[in-house]
């Protein structure tokens, strides 16, 4: 099923894993863990030398990564091995020249490219976005911190991407400061109907639960970091795939709660 | 003229009649003073509204967003959630409100004198701040951080001050809501200009030499050099340091953070009112940068106008600083530390380096290395143009200023006048009948020592070298490598 159905259909669950983390054999374990326990989408990681969004849990996984050799051409070379729906993280500076990085990701078998710090640029980036993600055939996904301005967030929902990740803090693996339910309504009001999903911080089923019935998707990752850093192998992928089960099953009541409506 | 009482039937300070009477005998009025009633319930929140996201501080340790869990130490919650939040306009506290009723509605006064001095088609206003008992714009924000502090539980607050504008505005904040207040102010300035450090002591305020001996951060500077002479650099970590090892205290900043610009935006939002009485809209909106708070909270409301479309004319916005701390005409847009010491988190602007040393002119709320994040974004967007001048010229405009509206400026805005002076005196060239608005953000009366040397031609000339701030972001640069691989800074 093609990212842009699975949005459109139900509520869907975002996971997001750094390529090459904890290992790269880890990595394709956890892959398979967080699709069979109900992600619908998996969110990868290429490392970047500049994180400039991400919280102490994600840098960890990228410091991994990297020890473990991941560069961007083998983070690719793993995530083509990755049979899920799956988009690509890399950030602008990692990506270099976008019509070429697109290419390679497609070959990937990638839907998309999620490139974290695109929105910061100038509305002309967003514009090579989409022509590059376009000339690909990739669909397009943007991110947008919660408190970017109206005209940033107007601009990605004129694109028509496939959805528009909105983050509820300034840095992943935090907690929303400002009202998560403000930034999110303020998001909807803008994007119209393209499909929101929100993350940063939702580290446990019931923040998922408060915000399901306002977005359509979750997206989760640093968590994900801390469950598999505390715990040996074997309780940590138990720990992961419940995780991911538990908000599965969150976003699945949200939905049946919107059907019945 | 109609139109003009019309709307003037809404502010209760005048009856139609008495203006009717007023505006034929002169001509023109020279100052439109709102009610109490009309002090803004909102300030105005920029970020919405910016042409693209702000890039937020930056922990050079992490590289990342700086954790607002971390600020929570430094400041208090509510003005974290102010400084991050997406609310286009947020409520102003009643109880802030009514501190406010002491000294606002500012007035705003049509340069009458100064016109006929200069012979200039163009239409001078200007939003006199100086009329709160610290004397500037400064109080706008201090009440309202003293305010969130008292209301969070916290019994003191801490600042740095160099001549002490802001040292004053934050005792005289402090006081109106019972809090303790400790100002650490630059060791030469406490000794060399004592007036306001006595303004901030008869509000009840401690105020302590810096370098001094309560903070290890003195301490150290008292060990290697016991006759440093201190900077503002010293007083801000000092202050920092005393908040942060002590229950109940906070910090407090006077400029620079999105929050504290917000707080200055009651004066656009009043001018803008006060402009639509005579039913004038400006050509211009100008200001002088230091840290950019009064400024912004001029220009803002004005931006919102354009921003939404609402503007009745292309209004361009004018920032003047010295060229003696050229920031915005020759500084380097990048992250660099908000103070000397390195220890503030990066903030993205125009700097002239953090190691920048302040050149001895008298304008010391323009001596800053870098300017408010948000003001510096719209001036690398091309909404806001910056130009700078001498010291010089700048007292003389200030001179020209107090001779032909009697108010003696203080020595920042007085870069504004200077401004405004020689686009009124084009307009006389070009015929251009301009409407000019400017913020006179504070009275100059602790000044009198700059103007002595003025007026005894003691006065030197400083341009900061261009080379100076290259050399500095050569270090900042090898500091920190990865701040080039940035992609939003280009």
């Amino acid at each position: 099923m093609s990212m842009r159905k699975i949005v459109e259909k139900k509520k869907f669950l975002v996971a997001y894993m750094t390529l090459g983390y904890p290992t790269r054999d880890a990595f394709m374990e956890y892959s398979d863990i967080l699709k069979s326990s109900g992600a619908d989408i998996l969110e990868l990681g290429i490392p970047p030398r500049v994180a400039f969004y991400d919280g102490a849990s994600i840098r960890t996984s990228y410091w991994r990564a990297k020890e473990n050799g991941i560069n961007r051409e083998a983070a690719l070379e793993i995530a083509g091995n990755v049979d899920a729906t799956k988009i690509i993280l890399c950030y602008l500076g990692t990506a270099g020249e976008l019509a070429g990085f697109m290419r390679s990701v497609a070959r990937t078998g990638a839907s998309g490219v999620l490139i974290p710090d695109l929105g910061m640029v100038s509305p002309e980036a967003l514009v090579s976005y989409a022509k590059a993600s376009d000339a690909a055939r990739l669909e397009k996904v943007f991110f947008a911190n919660y408190n970017y301005p109206d005209g940033t967030i107007k601009t990605m929902a004129s694109h028509n991407p496939a959805f528009i990740y909105v983050g509820l803090s300034p840095i992943t693996g935090e907690v929303a400061y400002v009202d998560p339910t403000k930034s999110i309504m303020r998001a909807r009001g803008l994007i119209g109907g393209i499909p929101l999903a929100a993350g940063f911080g939702i580290r446990e089923p019931r923040y998922a639960k408060m915000l399901a019935g306002m977005v359509d998707g979750i997206v989760v990752g640093s968590e994900l970091v801390n469950i598999i850093e505390e715990n040996v192998a074997s309780v940590a992928r138990k720990k992961v795939a419940d995780f991911i089960t538990s908000l599965k099953s969150v976003l699945e009541d949200a939905s049946l709660e919107l059907d019945s409506e | 003229m109609h139109n003009v009482i019309q709307q003037l039937g809404c502010t209760c300070l005048y009856t139609q009649r008495l203006l009717e009477l007023r505006i034929q005998k002169m001509g023109m009025l020279r100052k439109i003073v709102l009610d109490e009633d009309e002090i803004p319930r909102e300030w105005y929140n920029i970020l919405p509204d910016l042409p693209r996201p702000l890039p937020p501080p930056i922990d050079p340790e992490t590289r990342s967003p700086v954790s607002p869990a971390k600020l929570e130490r430094v400041f208090a919650k509510e003005l974290l959630k102010q400084e991050m939040s997406a609310d286009r306009w947020i409520p102003i506290p009643e109880e802030v409100r009514e501190v406010y009723s002491l000294w606002r509605p500012t007035p705003l006064y049509r340069a009458v004198g100064l016109e006929r001095y200069l012979k200039t088609p163009a239409k001078i206003y200007y939003k006199y701040e100086g009329v709160s008992p610290p004397g500037s714009h400064k109080s706008n924000t201090a009440v309202a951080q003293a305010y969130y502090n008292m209301k969070e539980g916290q019994e003191r607050l801490t600042t740095e001050t160099g001549a002490g504008q802001w040292g004053s505005a934050l005792a005289f904040g402090c006081m109106l809501f019972n809090m303790k207040c400790t100002v650490y102010m630059v060791k030469v300035s406490y000794n060399q200009k004592p007036y306001r450090r006595v303004m901030m002591q008869v509000w009840g305020a401690e105020v302590v030499p810096s370098p001094s001996d309560r903070t290890n951060a003195g301490r150290s500077i008292l060990e290697k050099d016991p006759q440093n002479p201190g900077s503002l650099g010293i007083a801000i970590s000092e202050a920092v340091e005393d908040a942060v090892t002590h229950d109940g205290t906070k910090y407090s900043l006077g400029s620079v953070l999105n929050h504290v610009l917000m707080h200055q935006t009651v004066q656009g939002l009043e001018a803008k009112k006060q402009l639509e009485i005579l039913d004038e809209y400006p050509d211009v909106v100008a200001g002088c940068v230091g840290g950019g708070s009064s400024f912004s909270g001029l220009f803002w409301p004005f931006y919102h106008d354009k921003v939404t479309k609402k503007a009745e004319k292309d209004v361009e916005f004018v920032a003047t600083e010295p060229t003696a701390c050229p920031t915005l005409t020759k500084g380097i847009y990048t992250y660099d530390h908000g103070d000397v010491a390195r220890l503030t988190p990066l903030l993205a602007m125009y700097t002239v380096g953090s190691d920048f040393i302040p050149p001895p002119i008298h304008a010391g709320g323009l001596r800053y290395h870098g300017d408010a994040p948000t003001l510096c974004l719209l001036a690398k967007e091309g909404h806001v143009k910056a130009v700078a001048y001498d010291q010089v010229s700048v007292f003389e405009a200030a001179t020209t200023f107090a001779r032909t509206e009697g108010i003696v400026p203080a020595p920042e805005p007085s870069h504004t006048i200077r401004y405004v002076i020689d686009e009124a005196l084009r307009c006389r060239r070009t015929g251009e009948k301009k409407t000019i608005l400017f913020n006179l953000c504070g009275h100059g009366h602790f000044d009198m020592h700059a103007y002595d040397e003025f007026l005894s031609g003691k006065l030197p000339r400083w341009e900061y070298p261009e080379s100076a701030i290259k050399d500095s972001i050569e270090r900042l640069k090898r500091l920190y490598p990865w701040i080039e691989e940035l992609p939003y800074l280009r």
